[in-house]
């Protein structure tokens, strides 16, 4: 039998309590309107972020020396799930919750520890990612931006490309050469950068929906302190990896279109007829088994276990579920009959062709899966 | 489930692989030896007479009896056992068929014909559900052969004229297809792991172009959407096996999560069968190669006890009635718990 097997989700009967808790929480919350839940995890507000750092809700499961709340990974899944379906704006402080704490936690220094993550459990401090550039997006292993030793630190010269939301972030994790320019695995760093450092210019890139996430971030003749290093110089193919997987791995992978399924159900009516039932059971049965199989994962990653190879199932699956909900809602409704469908709709539609983009493409995914089954 | 009672029913599942060619048939001796490993029972709870195994493990069991196509009746004997216990009845040994009586029927009369039982030439006895009550009629019984399109029993079956033994049973029909969907869902995730199996030694032993088809990226994305498909259906019938002690409890949480778990796994099984013949090539659909063991199944199973479209049917209909702001909340719900 092949290796791919997912462990029963646990049951989480012992965290309905904070379920309860975080959905009283987003009840109190101003209501936001089904197009601003379909940005689900795009949008951007500081103030809310602040707000589910008092309570304990991000960084969850870091140490509490480190401003964390020791709790596992079935909780940290209970809450993200929760904000991600009520389409709560979580993107401040997102990327440093779900990708940056954990690596700054496993692969960075004491002082890195200390410095960086009580600011993410408070939901005050925020990351962007520093992978892709202009000549390499899928192909990570060809980055050119390099980090050159000099004293007491480094000089950083290159560009990093489609960096979401770098122009409200603090810090990026920046993903570079330090080695031998023909290495293409080895020789990489990761490196912590304070985007307030002279030489950084980011600038704005535009998407088709006329927003404002991505951006250019370039480096000229930046100098970082030599213990901007995180983990060991050299190790940051291996390390880049393994924050790859956490980026892979929770449910903002198949909750992104959930907005528009719950607007198609309001404008369908109690009653609506049989083809619109069976698409929504459809949609309904979908979710639901991605959603166990998410909860696997996180059984799997409270056990010590690494499921990197299950989180890119999952979000392959989730990214054609959450591709596939405008296609079919309009085929049950008129967009024109409703303006809050039909704006809900447009957002969806819009952003869905970067589902299947961010954190790996499909077919680096495939890529990966097959290599897992040892196709490569 | 322990993994000595794990390994025991896999090394027994695959010595009774069939050979493709063959008509499949269930020998006495291969039933011996279920019967003696105790998969009859493996559903009944503890205080109800069996021996401690979760619905979970009962589960693997069927995927595990899935993954190798062995013949024979085994979910509808575990589920007869089953409903029998429920019904303050005794187990019975040997096969059991199941049948659901037609809406409103009250009794079964004697000498009835009962059309597509599945399994029905090798019954022992055989269980008639009904609305509020169960039958259990001994054999032996006249049959008429028949055959589902994967060439498994699906006969003509005629009651005898002795006594049936009659009880009450405290689960709707719906409940009772959600059990056998449930329990199709796990055979289903079997069939789809051994044809996925199939497939990876296939595009590996299979050179074309001068290298072997695994080198193909194109084959390569092909095998990765299998194993997804796979990964699903396991995890749809590992979510229905959970539900099912809730059968009983919680009904319209039981059936939301058996509808889910058979909409997905029907789904899953016209891909898998679609991807894996078209990776095989021409081999795989001759007769002398096992795919067809899997395949068939696949597509027999997938529409046995409601196809995806009754499932989504009845789970559409009941989120669209309890309205969008009770999708979540529904999706989340724990079964069993009040909702």
């Amino acid at each position: 039998m092949t290796a791919l097997a997912f462990a029963p989700a646990p049951d989480d009967a012992e965290f309905a309590p904070l379920r309860a808790e975080v959905r009283a929480f987003l009840a109190e919350q101003h209501p936001w309107t089904a197009p601003e839940r379909a940005r689900s995890w795009s949008g951007h507000d500081p103030a809310f972020s602040a707000a589910l750092g008092q309570r304990g809700w991000l960084g969850m499961t870091l140490p509490r020396i480190y401003g964390g709340q020791e709790r596992g990974a079935l909780e940290r899944h209970v809450v993200i799930e929760e904000l991600l379906a009520a389409g709560a704006p979580v993107a401040a402080h997102w990327i440093a919750d779900r990708q940056s704490a954990p690596l700054i936690l496993h692969y960075g220094s004491e002082a890195q520890r200390r410095a960086i993550l009580p600011g993410i459990a408070a939901g005050r401090t925020y990351f962007c990612i520093g992978m892709s550039e202009p000549g390499s997006g899928s192909d990570l292993a060809a980055a050119r931006t390099r980090a050159e030793r000099v004293e007491g630190g480094y000089i950083v010269n290159g560009t990093k490309l489609w960096t979401t939301y770098a122009h409200k972030a603090h810090y990026m994790i920046l993903f570079c050469r330090t080695g031998a320019a023909e290495d293409r695995q080895g020789g990489a760093s990761q490196l912590l950068v304070d985007l307030a450092t002279p030489g950084i210019r980011i600038s704005p890139i535009i998407d088709m929906a006329g927003e404002h996430h991505f951006n250019e971030v370039s480096f000229s003749d930046v100098f970082l302190p030599a213990d901007a290093l995180i983990g060991t110089e050299g190790e940051g193919w291996k390390q880049v990896m393994s924050e790859l997987a956490f980026e892979r791995s929770g449910p903002d992978r198949f909750l992104s279109a959930f907005a528009l399924i719950t607007e198609l159900i309001r404008v369908l009516g109690a009653t609506p007829d049989r083809g619109s039932r069976r698409a929504i059971g459809r949609l309904a049965a979908q979710l639901m088994v991605l959603r166990h199989m998410s909860r696997s994962i996180a059984g799997m990653l409270a056990r010590g276990e690494s499921p990197a190879l299950q989180a890119t199932i999952v979000k392959d699956l989730g990214t054609l579920l959450e591709q596939e909900v405008p296609e079919i809602a309009r085929t049950l409704v008129d967009p024109d009959q409703d303006p809050t469908f039909a704006a809900t709709f447009a957002r969806v539609l819009l952003a869905a062709p970067g589902f299947s983009l961010r954190g790996g493409t499909r077919e680096i995914l495939r890529g990966i899966i097959a290599r897992g089954l040892g196709l490569r | 489930m322990s993994d000595m009672i794990a390994d025991m029913v896999s090394r027994l599942f695959r010595d009774h692989r069939p050979a493709p060619e063959a008509v499949p048939e269930l020998h006495p001796a291969f039933w011996a030896e279920i019967e003696a490993a105790g998969v009859p029972l493996a559903l009944l709870p503890e205080d109800l007479g069996g021996f401690g195994l979760t619905s979970l493990d009962a589960c693997e069991i069927l995927t595990a009896a899935g993954e190798q196509a062995v013949p024979g009746p085994l979910a509808e004997t575990m589920l007869g056992n089953y409903l029998l216990a429920r019904s303050g009845l005794d187990p019975v040994t040997g096969p059991l068929v199941l049948t659901e009586a037609e809406a409103g029927l009250a009794c079964a009369r004697p000498g009835q014909l009962l059309a597509g039982v599945t399994h029905g030439r090798d019954a022992a006895a055989l269980l008639l559900l009904g609305n509020g009550w169960l039958e259990l009629h001994g054999g032996p019984f006249a049959n008429t052969p028949g055959q589902t399109l994967a060439g498994e029993p699906l006969d003509a079956v005629t009651l005898g004229h002795a006594p049936a033994v009659r009880a009450g049973l405290d689960l709707p029909p719906l409940v009772i297809r959600g059990l056998r969907a449930a329990l199709s869902v796990a055979q289903m995730a079997g069939a789809g792991q051994a044809a996925l199996d199939l497939a990876l030694r296939h595009v590996r032993d299979r050179e074309q172009f001068g290298r072997p088809l695994a080198a193909f990226q194109a084959v390569q994305h092909a095998i990765a959407v299998i194993a997804s498909e796979v990964a699903a259906s396991r995890a749809a019938a590992a979510m229905a096996a959970a539900a099912i002690p809730a059968a009983g409890t919680d009904p319209d949480g039981f059936l939301a999560v058996a509808a889910a778990a058979k909409i997905r796994a029907g789904e899953a099984a016209g891909k898998i069968a679609a991807l894996t013949h078209q990776v095989h090539g021409a081999i795989g659909i001759t007769r002398e190669y096992e795919l067809h063991l899997f395949t068939r199944r696949l597509w027999a199973w997938r529409d046995a006890h409601g196809s995806e479209t009754f499932w989504a049917e009845h789970l559409g209909s009941r989120l669209c009635a309890l309205g969008p702001d009770a999708l979540w909340p529904e999706l989340t719900r724990r079964i069993g718990a009040a909702a």
